[in-house]
């Protein structure tokens, strides 16, 4: 372990073991495979900054306990965020299963790994082959903006769009935003890769840094999360309408109606949820602090509890998200990840947060309105097996989250444990999400102190 | 014996802590999710007595604290606190009476973790203070969720309550009801005597609708449901339960609160009137202490999905008449028996909601106050009418002491608890309403300019008589609100003003198949249907009543792209000004989805948006443009599209039309139409809040011209505008207005996410004491702050 004074390391990243995992995504492969893409990012900086991160792409199925099935791996910069795969390809699925549409539908290039690395201040573009093979060639790293850090969220948007000039011919828009967790004077910035043409470009988001993203596909509409920057009160989700302004950052500001609030992770509401014609809603995991102390101080201090906040995005005649807390679902101190799990009967989802600091999975159940389970508890047990190790269920630190559908009401979640280095999978019963299976467990646990 | 606390909270204090409640043991409430109180019997004294059940999260356990001591009930070691364990992570609590003075019911529901859900009575009636035994619900397992607990009396029998808790299972959504008796078997230990025991298990009935909170009426023959989904004949609001042998369906009567409900309380209240009887002879309430005879009320608060500026009702805490819907305004009732020739229909037909900001987190009532000492500010017999309910004292520290006959609370996603006084349907203002000219209802300013380096008539204001009044001083004095409805605002009437929303957004000019020019507020998704034509993606409805756009309006349109329109460069870009022909509805056939302005163009004046278009592929146009009102537009920064008031056309009121407020029509600001309009505005002017105070006599209320009465309707802004001559555009009056209320809380330092509040009844303790009634609100970040509504702010603390 790296001690004070101690030069950086020139050590690269392991390529069989994840270290402090924080993205997971999952990357569709040839011949109806798929992998699980985990990016490490070398948290405690044991390995060397600019090379200690790696991206590992394994088969899920036949990883489990230490052994890990790699179908390929690299070495990025530390300090890798969340990741995503571009692919035209959708992910394969079993045949009863809902389909789980591309990223990029139409995209025609090889599908890549993207990924962050706030160390390195770059995007990865690691490319992903039919067999999982991972490599990171020329223009792999993108450097991004020097006066900017911390690029940490992703996410890919892509349409097609005609030529008015000639509408017969069409070609594919394709971007890659990136959050940057600090920039001068705690603005928010984004940085846009064109996947196209790899220029890339900045947005500026106003007071406070954004976080993570989520993408509207129906409404080509991009969300993005806001953290603490300094200015008391502003809990910002942010939207860009690429399609009338894409140079206008819209705000709704949830720093009044939920005290001490910055928000984290966020997912939408499935297509069809609630049932036709049903508004749209976000999931967010909302971290609150002591807003007194930070109004004091001027320095937001460690969480004191954290929510999920569900959100109205009813469309408005201003062609706006209505943006309005429905309910603030009390999910425990330090929410991160969050996923949805959708379900194919029309009801609302079931959505997982990861809670980073209680070492908990919270499955909130929206048609309902009420959590269906915490998982990771001390002393809770799962069916059929789940081993008397010893061990937590998650660890320690669950963080990185990633879904698939194994059937038409069955979702099989994949849990990283941030200081363990190890990834829980899990089958959840759609229909009754309080019903859940423990499946295994890979990946070598890391003794971090 | 009270816990002197004000010592420790000086040291807190002094240390720049957060208060705390003393320097004893912490009571290690981690994270709570759910608090309610209970009487009980612990370790801590023999003998039934009221706590405080805690149930705390992160630990998976109970703590119980002690409302005399304002400590946590220690555990065997008598050094850390009793915790009482529960299987999982505890997620909803529920207390009641046997009725027979005995230990009560509480029970804890817990989330499935390893199986099925459970819900667990924990044992009250000794000092073990443990789970003593799960309810056993048949046929339930792993698939089922536990959305709502709710304990009750069983009507006419002691020794019995009834449990209840709202399901979701494979079979939909069902409640699960349960009767617990005293045991009346001889004990074979010790802890068993007086326990609380399951009759049987527990007894299935399907709802159709979601149970996402549930109440029971204090007599227990009602139980009420909030739920978000509509309810028979799709009635959004409460659900109202007649309960009877939990083996039997119970009949549900739909509430209607205009809007789905998510929280759902009940309580017996004498609620304030505006007549009174003297001599046998009807007049006007003398006070705003007049009350009428008690009767049970429910309060929910609304769904804000379905709730707002808009919406077919505010957002806040309805209230509803059991077996009726929303209870009464009682403007109708001023005006039909106190305002001689008022129209008795005119005012709002359904009380407004009790409004406060951020989102419900709990919602719960007072009890009725035991034994508040004789001679009290609040006794009965004392200031209020002999023989009602026991009697309840709130002190806003801004505005002085009150007696009221019901309190409640509702707790705050915005960190506060805001205390409800619920005889006179309010949150009691820490300032003066009406009394006070500097703080209460009022106009702060009004002022007319014109833009700089324009000449033409300002805008002015006509007084009461119609004449211009030309001391600009006087401007505000010519402006009518209303205590109630007038809200925090700067209004602004513009000539020729943009229309809020409609300034620098982006759409389309095309023509239509039918051949008009037409302004859109779409965009070319990018794809083509299998015609060829565009598949467009709605932005702005254009339509809409929320924009209001009328005939004779001005667009104002740019191109965005450079080099369409011949001779168009960059630096030159505002190029046209169309007036609206005609506001046309939303028509996919038409490829209009959000509706769109027809463009009063001469075609040959305007190449670009009118030939120039017909060249272009699908003959459309993207563009930039601004939307302005023909004459006079009057908005509120806040409020946004507010009407038209007429130039020298006479008294305009932005007020409150009972015609035009539909009811639940399904209607969202999206699908508002033009013909929306008076429905609009008539919700954007409803009631905000009740003003508590009386202030005004046989000649009316004393500042507020016209003003009868402080329950009567009124105009949330009137005036006439006038002007010598044409106006410049943006010639603008600018009304600053505020509503004179601020709303009583109260929150504890660090206050982040209240989850549950637990009144409890301090002259049960204390009889001797001034305290009524103090509440126990658990926040997720560690801590139960108490507070008493009439006791000082410093006198608040919090227990962690």
């Amino acid at each position: 372990m790296s001690g004070c004074g101690e030069g950086a390391r020139a050590i690269p990243g392991p390529l069989d073991r994840f270290t402090f995992p924080t993205g997971l995504t999952l990357a569709p492969l040839a011949n109806g495979k798929r992998a699980l893409v985990v990016v490490s990012s070398n948290f405690d900086l044991r390995y060397s900054p600019d090379g200690g991160g790696t991206v590992i792409a394994v088969d899920p199925d036949a990883s489990n306990g230490d052994q890990l099935a790699v179908l390929g791996a690299v070495q990025i910069g530390s300090f890798g965020g969340e990741t995503t795969v571009l692919s035209g390809t959708p992910l394969p699925v079993a045949a009863d299963s809902p389909v789980v549409p591309a990223t990029c539908p139409g995209w025609t290039g090889g599908n890549q790994v993207l990924v962050p690395s706030r160390d390195q201040n770059a995007l990865y573009r690691v490319d992903i082959d039919g067999a999982g093979a991972l490599t990171c060639g020329d223009g792999c790293k993108v450097p991004l903006n020097s006066s900017l850090a911390d690029p940490y969220g992703i996410q890919i948007t892509c349409r097609q769009v005609v030529d008015p000039a000639n509408p017969t011919t069409s070609s594919l828009e394709a971007f890659a935003y990136t959050s940057h967790l600090r920039a001068p004077n705690n603005e928010g910035w984004l940085s846009k890769l064109d996947l196209s043409t790899g220029a890339v470009s900045l947005i500026d988001l106003g007071p406070s840094p954004p976080s993570s993203f989520a993408w509207d596909t129906d409404l080509n509409r991009l969300y993005v999360t806001g953290r603490f920057g300094a200015v008391i009160d502003l809990a910002a989700l942010r939207w860009i309408d690429p399609l009338f302004s894409p140079n206008l950052v819209h705000v709704a500001n949830f720093g009044l109606d939920v005290r001490g609030a910055e928000l984290r992770s966020i997912a939408l509401s499935s297509p069809g949820a609630g049932g036709q014609g049903a508004p749209r809603r976000a999931y967010v995991a909302v971290r609150l602090f002591d807003r007194d102390l930070a109004t004091d101080t001027g320095v937001r201090l460690p969480d004191v509890a954290g929510a999920l906040a569900v959100i109205d995005l009813t469309e408005t005649a201003d062609g706006a998200p209505e943006a309005r807390i429905l309910r603030l679902v009390q999910v425990g101190v330090g929410p991160n990840q969050v996923a949805v799990l959708p379900r194919t009967d029309h009801r609302r989802d079931v959505v997982a947060i990861t809670n980073t600091d209680e070492g908990t999975l919270v499955l909130y159940d929206d048609d309902s309105q009420s959590i269906a389970t915490v998982l990771g508890t001390p002393g809770a047990t799962l069916p059929p097996s789940f081993p008397n190790d010893g061990k937590p269920l998650f660890g320690k630190q669950p963080f990185g989250l990633a879904s698939e559908p194994t059937g038409p009401a069955t979702r099989r979640l994949y849990v990283g444990s941030f200081d363990r280095g190890f990834i829980t999978v899990l089958d959840v019963d759609l229909t009754h999400p309080s019903n859940v299976i423990w499946v295994r467990r890979f990946g070598q646990e890391v003794p971090n102190p | 014996m009270r816990i002197p606390t004000r010592a420790a909270l000086v040291l807190a204090l002094a240390a720049g802590a957060c208060k705390s409640s003393s320097a004893g043991p912490s009571a290690g409430v981690s994270a709570p999710t759910a608090v309610v109180a209970f009487q009980g019997i612990t370790a801590r004294y023999t003998g039934v007595h009221p706590y405080v059940a805690v149930s705390s999260g992160r630990g998976g356990e109970l703590r119980i604290i002690d409302p005399t001591s304002d400590r946590p009930v220690l555990g065997p070691t008598l050094v850390f606190p009793l915790s009482v364990p529960a299987d999982a992570r505890p997620l909803k609590l529920a207390a009641a009476s046997l009725g027979d003075g005995g230990a009560d019911l509480l029970a804890v529901a817990l989330p499935g973790s390893a199986g099925a859900p459970a819900i667990e009575i924990v044992e009250t009636w000794s000092a073990e203070n443990r789970i003593a035994t799960a309810i056993t619900l048949p046929g339930l397992g792993a698939d089922t969720e536990i959305i709502s607990l709710a304990a009750g009396p069983v009507p006419g029998v002691t020794g019995r309550a009834r449990l209840v808790a709202g399901l979701a299972t494979s079979a939909g959504f069902e409640l699960a009801v349960v009767d617990v008796v005293r045991a009346t078997t001889p004990a074979t230990t010790p802890t068993t005597t007086g326990a609380v025991t399951p009759a049987g298990p527990a007894a299935l009935q399907p709802l159709a609708f979601t149970p996402v909170d549930l109440a029971f009426s204090p007599a227990g023959d009602l139980l009420f449901v909030a739920t978000t989904d509509p309810i028979a004949g799709g009635v959004l609001g409460v659900a109202q339960l007649a309960v009877g042998d939990p083996a039997t369906t119970w009949p549900v009567t739909a509430l209607d609160a205009r809007a789905g409900t998510t929280h759902v309380a009940a309580a017996v209240v004498a609620e304030r009137t505006v007549t009174e009887t003297a001599n046998g002879v009807v007049i006007p309430a003398t006070s705003e202490k007049v009350f009428g005879a008690p009767a049970l009320r429910v309060y929910a608060s609304l769904d804000p999905a379905g709730c707002g500026d808009t919406k077919p009702i505010r957002c806040g805490i309805a209230t509803l008449v059991p077996g009726v819907g929303l209870a009464e305004d009682p403007s109708r009732v001023v005006a039909s028996t106190i305002t001689t020739g008022a129209d008795s229909t005119a005012g709002m037909p359904y009380r407004a909601p009790i409004e406060y900001l951020g989102v419900t987190a709990a919602l719960a009532m007072a009890p009725d106050v035991a034994n508040l000492k004789a001679g009290s500010p609040c006794d009965v017999g004392g200031e209020l009418n002999p023989g009602g309910p026991a009697r309840t004292l709130l002190a806003p520290p801004g505005s002085g002491q009150r007696c009221t006959t019901a309190s409640g609370v509702v707790a705050s996603s915005d960190g506060n608890t805001y205390v409800m006084d619920l005889g006179r349907f309010e949150i009691p203002s820490e300032t003066s309403v009406l009394v006070d000219a500097s703080q209460r209802t009022r106009v702060t300013s009004a002022t007319s300019t014109i833009p700089a380096g324009t000449t033409g008539a300002t805008l002015g204001l006509a007084d009461s008589n119609g004449q211009p009044i030309s001391n600009a001083a006087n401007l505000a004095a010519a402006v009518q609100v209303t205590p109630g409805f007038t809200p925090n605002d700067t209004f602004r009437v513009t000539y020729q003003g943009f229309i809020p929303g409609l300034q620098s957004v982006f759409g389309v000019v095309r023509r239509l198949s039918s051949g008009e020019l037409v302004l859109t507020g779409q965009a070319d998704s990018g794809s083509r249907n299998s015609a060829g034509e565009v598949n467009w993606t709605e932005g702005l409805r254009l339509s809409s009543a929320v924009f209001s756009v009328h005939a004779g309006d001005v667009t104002q349109i740019e191109t965005v792209q450079i080099g369409v329109c011949p001779g168009d460069v960059a630096s030159d870009r505002v190029d046209t000004e169309v007036a609206v022909k005609a506001v046309i509805a939303p028509n996919p056939a038409l490829g209009i989805p959000g509706g769109a302005l027809q463009l009063e163009v001469d075609e040959a004046a305007l190449p670009c948006f009118a030939a120039g278009i017909d060249a272009l592929p699908g003959k459309f146009l993207p563009v930039q443009f601004n939307v302005r009102a023909g004459g006079l537009i009057l908005t509120g920064d806040a409020l946004g599209y507010a009407g038209r008031p007429d130039l020298n056309g006479g008294r305009f009121a932005l007020e409150y039309v009972v015609a035009n407020d539909k009811s639940n029509d399904g209607s969202t600001d999206r699908n508002l139409e033009p013909e929306n309009e008076p429905q609009l505005l008539a919700r954007k002017a409803r009631r905000r809040f009740y003003p508590a105070e009386y202030a005004c006599g046989a000649s009316g209320c004393s500042g507020f011209p016209g003003f009868t009465h402080a329950l009567a309707s009124g105009p949330m802004l009137a005036f006439s505008v006038t002007a010598p001559g044409t106006p410049p555009r943006d010639a603008q009056l600018v009304i600053v207005t505020s509503s004179g209320y601020l709303a009583f809380t109260s929150r504890p330092t660090g206050a982040e996410a209240p989850v549950g509040a637990a009144p409890i009844d301090r002259t049960t303790i204390d009889p001797n004491g001034n305290l009524a009634v103090r509440w126990y609100v658990g926040y997720s970040n560690d801590q139960v702050f108490v507070f008493g509504p009439a006791e000082a702010p410093n006198q608040a603390f919090s227990i962690r």
